[in-house]
């Protein structure tokens, strides 16, 4: 049997890495006494599959994950184990059973839609929507190639393929951005909230943060650190429409 | 009240492994402040991943926070990347459950594991903005106090320490805790520092380092089966050095290897029965969610019942896929038996300690083990489908020669024969990988060889050197330990208290984290004791007379020290002493007041040991 959770990363779990993630639902799962299916050979390990995987600091609203099961169970049960098995940085949402030979999670999620709330310079304030305009107004848009010490140069790739829609909500009365790592001298800024809807694929993916510093760059101001970054939603993006990963879980 | 965790977060992308400075994990105890009358902060002297790694902690934290009037927090050394942004942002040391700084706790508690710590116990008091010494701290200060197997010479760190827990603190520490709250409570909230010291020198295994008094008798529990245990452990989210859960099979060992603190001080043998163990497993797993357990202790092959343990755990648990560990096997038919009981699940390595090549050496250090019965045991390994085999030795041992260090070599080469001859015979390809692993040898207080010097830095090297020419073999890899480091070991483990000077100039030239080896400075320490005109290799090396006084004389771990006269005598004569519990009582004096070991099995089964262990073992 295969079923699908739903579930939150909350601000404490934003910073558990991939690898911790998978540790902490194997444990949740197992205090949950889910009957789990394992892998064959000298060191098993349960057939955990995850919709997509989320950069350490981001929160997440609505994450997705597959589970293998040896042995059918009461779905409602387990989803009530597993709701109180789920230590503070993990937060249960829903589950429910797939069908045995569903395609897998990171298959057919194809669209991330983020949360991404920003400190601006009351100066710099008009420049944000200028900023978004060029971006999503340009032909292609180069992100520049990465080097980390020991590892493999990122070479620089196009990216405006990858994004759908970026938006500013509601703006919010400022005073929380104290704190926020950088040291921010001068007035007093402005706390701003983007929305920005991108693409998934297998051939790459676009951090909030890196496209926040391009519409940094291309509204000519400074990016300030993100206060916070939240994925509120993985989708399915087919023949126009969006759904969820989910049936019984719709916005 | 302060937040300290809410102040480090806009650095957490800055560091490695955030999760360490974050609290929050599964089964953590969040009490009210203002609910108790005493609160105390753990304090373990290295990262957090190596800290959440120790049993003590789980069982303090448990002990402790099952009191209503006591609670008990955590707080680990900062990595240095972390510790940078502390000193420049002006962040204190601070507790992982409250976020509240060190300072503001009752009393904060050290762990002595291992002596190249002592250095980040004083980092950590400075990062808490804690005054060093005793001495310079005052009525409004938080006591500190110390436990852990390094107090059986606590002396170069006796004047930074308020107070000492001397033995087993699963029932002292809340005791004395409790006395700190009723202290505070009579004086509404306030203390009287040298009153308070006073009340708690009262309290048999407690050590007061400003206060001239009788012999300390450590604390020891009598009944495993009673003992505080924690069924819902913390379980971190990163993972830590030993990321499963555990259970102590038993306590103590009488084996009677020379060099060994642990065997000496945990005396005597405290058993948990099956019942217990079994339980306690069965909690665990569905509390915790682990995928692995651990039998611990010194010898857990030496429990009475081990077999009928991990045969019902084994049952029961490898349907769930959980392997079960038992980390401290003797080289014996039985532990091959049983390691192949528990490794279903996942399989690892075998791991065997005969900690010396030579049979007079193995004499010498009163190791009971036989070349032929390691080399039997190797090979039923090897016919059971191990593959890859750890060896652990020591050079520098009292009386070694360079033959004796030779000795190793031949030894692992005849492992190797041993181990190819049987898969050459199974038909199966490849060949037997052995790893040798040398360590040198420190001599620890309360145990037969506290007399005896450390070996020289030229001797430790030329022993390596030439371990490392006679091992020709590529199947076999050679590892050792820095010499250097071993040195400062030996002069800490049994120093006196003219080192507090030491390690207090060490630090304030940047030394702690000794123990990570790219972080051991050893230019600042030579300075350091340069500066106070110490010769450090001197310390090291130094022999004590054996009818002088010894700086640890005034704790009593109840091995009495004419036992551990003779038991260094008899080593002279690489004379071997037999395991008190199969052999008759070798006299060391822990059971005083008649025999007091207790085992788990009801009733002393000890034959079965016997008949698979012993009769190839001695």
């Amino acid at each position: 049997m295969k079923i699908r959770i739903c579930y939150g990363k909350t601000d404490r779990g934003s910073y558990l890495s991939h690898l911790d993630l998978a540790r902490t639902m194997e444990r949740s799962l197992r205090r949950a006494k889910a009957p789990l299916a394992f892998s064959e050979g000298f060191n098993p390990h349960p057939k955990l599959s995850f919709a997509s995987a989320l950069a350490v600091g981001t929160t997440g609203c609505r994450e997705y994950l597959d589970v293998e099961l040896a042995a059918r169970v009461n779905v409602k049960a387990l989803s009530q184990a597993l709701e109180k098995a789920l230590p503070p940085a993990l937060a249960f949402v829903a589950a429910e059973e797939i069908r045995e030979n569903s395609k897998s999670l990171s298959a057919i999620v194809n669209l991330a839609i983020y949360r991404i709330k920003v400190a601006v310079k009351p100066e710099d304030e008009e420049k944000v929507a200028l900023g978004i305009e060029k971006v999503l107004a340009a032909p292609e848009l180069w992100r520049k190639p990465k080097e980390k010490p020991g590892k493999k140069p990122t070479p620089a790739k196009e990216v405006r393929g990858l994004i759908r829609q970026i938006s500013v909500l509601e703006p919010q009365p400022a005073g929380a951005a104290a704190g926020n790592g950088t040291d921010n001298a001068g007035g007093p800024e402005k706390n701003v909230e983007l929305e920005m809807v991108l693409r998934l694929s297998a051939e790459g993916q676009l951090r909030p943060q890196e496209l926040w510093e391009m519409i940094a760059a291309a509204g000519d101001f400074e990016a300030l650190t993100p206060l916070a970054v939240c994925r509120r939603a993985l989708l399915i993006e087919q023949g126009g429409k969006r759904f969820a990963p989910m049936e019984g879980v719709r916005d | 009240m302060k937040d300290c965790i809410e102040l480090v977060k806009p650095y957490l992308q800055q560091v490695v492994k955030p999760q360490r400075y974050l609290g929050g994990e599964l089964n953590e105890i969040k009490k009210e402040w203002d609910s108790v009358q005493c609160r105390f902060l753990f304090a373990f002297p290295d990262v957090y991943d190596v800290g959440m790694s120790h049993l003590g902690l789980q069982i303090l934290y448990e002990a402790v926070n099952r009191r209503s009037g006591l609670l008990m927090e955590r707080t680990f050394s900062p990595w240095l990347d972390m510790e940078a942004i502390m000193i420049k942002q002006g962040i204190p040391l601070y507790a992982l459950e409250s976020g509240r700084p060190a300072a503001d706790f009752d009393c904060i508690g050290f762990t002595l594991q291992h002596e190249m710590s002592y250095t980040n116990v004083l980092q950590m008091l400075k990062l808490a903005g804690i005054a060093y010494w005793a001495k310079d701290r005052g009525d409004q200060d938080p006591l500190i106090i110390a436990g852990g197997p390094c107090v059986a010479n606590v002396e170069p760190l006796a004047p930074f320490l308020d107070a000492v827990v001397v033995g087993e603190g699963e029932e002292l520490l809340p005791a004395l805790l409790e006395t700190i709250g009723r202290h505070k409570e009579k004086r509404r909230g306030a203390v009287d520092k040298s009153l308070l010291l006073e009340e708690l020198s009262a309290l048999e295994g407690v050590y007061i380092p400003s206060l001239k008094g009788p012999v300390i008798k450590k604390a020891r529990l009598k009944e495993m089966d009673e003992a505080v245990f924690s069924l819902t452990p913390l379980v971190p989210y990163i993972e830590v050095v030993h990321d499963r859960m555990m259970v102590e099979v038993l306590r103590g060992c009488t084996r009677g290897c020379r060099f060994c603190q642990a065997g000496m001080i945990y005396r005597p043998v405290r058993e948990r029965s099956k019942e217990a163990l079994l339980a306690q497993a069965r909690a665990l797993r569905d509390n915790t969610g682990h995928n692995e357990i651990a039998l611990t202790s010194l010898s857990s092959s030496d429990h009475t019942c081990i077999k009928e343990i991990v045969e019902e755990l084994t049952a029961e648990f490898n349907k769930e896929r959980i392997s079960i560990s038992l980390p401290s096997l003797r080289a014996n038919h039985f532990s091959v038996s049983l390691a192949e009981e528990i490794q279903k699940v996942r399989r690892t390595g075998f791991t065997f300690a005969p900690e010396a090549g030579s049979q007079r050496m193995r004499d010498v250090i009163n190791k009971g083990v036989t070349e032929e019965a390691l080399l039997a045991t190797v090979e039923k390994a090897v016919s059971a489908g191990w593959q890859q085999i750890k060896l652990y030795f020591m050079i520098g041992l009292p009386g070694e020669t360079m033959e004796d260090v030779e000795a190793i070599a031949e030894l692992c080469e005849k492992v190797v024969q041993a181990g190819n001859r049987v898969m050459k015979e199974q038909g199966r390809r490849g060949g037997l990988r052995v790893t040798c692993a040398v360590s040198n040898f420190v001599p620890k207080a309360q145990t037969p060889f506290q007399w005896v010097g450390q070996a020289g830095q030229e001797e430790l090297k030329a022993k390596q050197r030439r371990l490392k020419e006679k091992i020709k073999d590529r199947r076999i890899s050679y590892n050792y330990h820095d010499a250097f480091t071993s040195m400062l070991e030996a002069v800490f483990a049994r120093g006196g208290r003219e080192l507090a000077a030491v390690l207090a100039a060490a630090v304030e030239k940047g030394c702690h984290f000794d123990s990570w080896t790219e972080e051991l400075r050893r230019d600042s320490w030579r300075q350091a004791f340069e500066e106070l005109d110490m010769d450090m290799e001197a310390l090291a090396t130094r022999n004590f007379d054996l009818d002088s006084p010894l700086p640890w004389d005034h704790l009593d771990y109840g091995v009495s020290k004419s036992y551990l006269l003779r038991e260094y005598k008899k080593s002279l004569e690489a004379a071997i002493t037999g395991d008190c519990r199969y052999k008759g009582c070798s006299g060391c004096g822990v059971c005083a007041f008649g025999i007091d070991e207790t085992t788990g099995g009801g009733s002393r089964r000890i034959g079965e040991n016997i008949l698979h262990g012993e009769a190839v073992d001695q």
